[in-house]
């Protein structure tokens, strides 16, 4: 199968074990073209170490995990290059503006010409760019990484908590522009969000995460009947469904 | 090396000398430690002169000794620090989620390492000169394989710094200062190697910052070039890089293993 035609994000049956804890239990999930996936579940749940093996920070116990078809703690320069990352706790250089940190990644990544301008604009920061990125409030500094990530172009983005310390207008505005990304370039995103409202408007499928395994994964209205057997989706329902119920 | 990772080191390197400007600790750290070092073994040199204590070639043996010794002590410890930057700056997840490998960012912030010091060697001898009439290039072509195995023992001891760091978190920050100060007692800087035990005797023979100084004192005071200490610091420092670089690598495995990464801060 020719590398193009692959799924950006393929992952089977990945363990991670930790020396004091079991934080993935297999799992099994796909990121297709285009697609925003949300990968839901309550702290703990193995989210965040999922997006680290993914982005070749971690590396699994057992499975396997493909970037592009290619593993990203073997080949990561090749497949971390078409994926970006932002998340509040991915900061950059608090010394420097946030032009100058911009300029820093737009090089490293390899941005087209004018890619800081652009972002600039897009996340509405270009006021800030001149400020010192630690002078910044944290929502600008969300939305900075946010543009960080954004400077390539990449082909799949994956984000944690991209919202989490955005004002109501500023989230929207965020989400809209994700959105609009996706329909131009076919996008693909990875998303984890606390947010289930903002879930349901953005993410074409779910999956939600417990002590490592998936419990549910599905469209949110799929997951929602499925799982509280509505015919409505109610994402809010299901997180405390899931995160109650005693483990089997 | 492919123009994309020569684009990445570079990309790390421009941000280290942004940094220069934007940061007074980085200026602090390049010019005036070693400049104070400079005026202040000047003026014991001074003294000893100036009390007819007979120590040939007194000058260049404390201030050539001074800014050679900083030269090591600050490669090494621009190493350790730009690394600790990022763990400070919280950017480290940022940085290793990006196309940039490992051995891009070594190699960038050894690189920047080189920069800095030639910063502060021009300055160094610079104020030596002006102050008190001492030439460093009076060392001649010897200052060239001096200098390059000096920065070779710093790249080594940086990289070891970071592998500590890597592995036992920034709380371990302080070894980027005190490893290098370590090796001090056994480079023979201000003595000569004769003066050690011989326990000291032997640890410093496996220490090429020794055979560097006992070579510059060789040129200043008996006027010759000790070939014998040049090539047993080049073969040490050979050695003990390609270990410094094989204990970063592994553990770098052990904390993509451990996950140790993400939590660097």
């Amino acid at each position: 199968m020719a590398v193009e035609a692959v799924a950006p994000v393929i992952v089977r049956d990945l363990v991670k074990r930790f020396p004091r804890a079991l934080a993935l239990r297999g799992i099994s999930f796909e990121v297709r073209r285009g697609e925003v996936l949300g990968l839901l579940g309550p702290n703990g749940a193995g989210k965040t170490t999922t997006l680290h093996v993914l982005l070749g920070l971690i590396q699994p116990t057992a499975g396997s995990v493909r970037l592009f078809g290619r593993d990203p703690q073997r080949r990561g320069d090749a497949a971390l290059s078409r994926t970006a990352f932002a998340s509040p706790e991915a900061l950059m250089d608090w010394r420097l503006t946030v032009a100058e940190n911009l300029r820093v990644y737009a090089r490293l990544h390899g941005a087209p010409r004018g890619a800081v301008e652009r972002v600039l604009e897009q996340l509405e920061i270009a006021g800030e760019a001149r400020s010192k990125f630690g002078d910044l409030s944290l929502g600008q500094q969300t939305r900075a990484g946010l543009a960080r990530a954004l400077l390539a172009d990449p082909e799949l983005l994956i984000l944690d908590e991209p919202t989490s310390s955005l004002d109501p207008d500023i989230a929207d505005k965020t989400r809209s522009l994700l959105l609009e990304i996706r329909r131009a370039r076919g996008l693909s995103i990875l998303y984890t969000s606390h947010n289930m409202s903002e879930v349901e408007q953005v993410c074409d499928r779910v999956l939600f995460l417990r002590q490592g395994c998936i419990v549910a994964e599905g469209t949110p209205l799929d997951v929602s009947h499925s799982v509280l057997g509505l015919d409505s989706a109610d994402l809010e329902q299901v997180f405390l469904r899931i995160s109650r119920e005693p483990l089997r | 090396m492919s123009r994309g990772k020569l684009r990445r080191v570079g990309a790390l390197m421009m941000r280290f000398l942004m940094l220069l400007r934007r940061d007074p600790s980085r200026v602090v750290d390049t010019f005036y430690w070693p400049l104070i070092d400079v005026v202040l073994w000047g003026f014991v040199t001074w003294f000893v002169i100036q009390r007819g204590i007979e120590l040939p070639g007194a000058l260049g043996v404390f201030l050539g000794a001074v800014i050679l010794w900083n030269l090591f002590f600050r490669v090494s410890q621009d190493v350790s620090v730009s690394f600790l930057d990022d763990i400070w700056a919280r950017s480290t997840v940022t940085i290793f989620a990006s196309p940039l490998t490992l051995g891009e960012f070594s190699a960038a912030i050894m690189l920047l390492g080189v920069v800095k010091v030639s910063l502060s060697l021009l300055a160094m001898a610079g104020v030596a000169w002006l102050l008190y009439a001492f030439d460093l290039f009076d060392l001649g072509f010897a200052l060239v394989p001096f200098t390059a195995n000096l920065i070779l023992l710093g790249w080594s001891t940086g990289l070891v710094c970071m592998a500590i760091i890597l592995r036992f978190g920034g709380r371990w920050a302080i070894v980027a200062w005190s490893l290098p100060v370590l090796l001090m007692p056994f480079s023979s800087v201000f003595y000569p190697e004769s003066v050690l035990p011989p326990v000291a005797r032997a640890i410093a023979r496996a220490v090429p910052a020794d055979h560097v100084f006992e070579g510059m004192r060789a040129v200043l005071i008996e006027h010759r070039m000790a070939w014998d200490r040049l090539w047993i610091a080049t073969a040490e420092n050979a050695l003990y890089l390609a270990l410094a670089a094989a204990l970063v690598a592994f553990t770098f495995r052990v904390a993509l293993r451990r996950g140790l990464l993400p939590k660097l801060h």
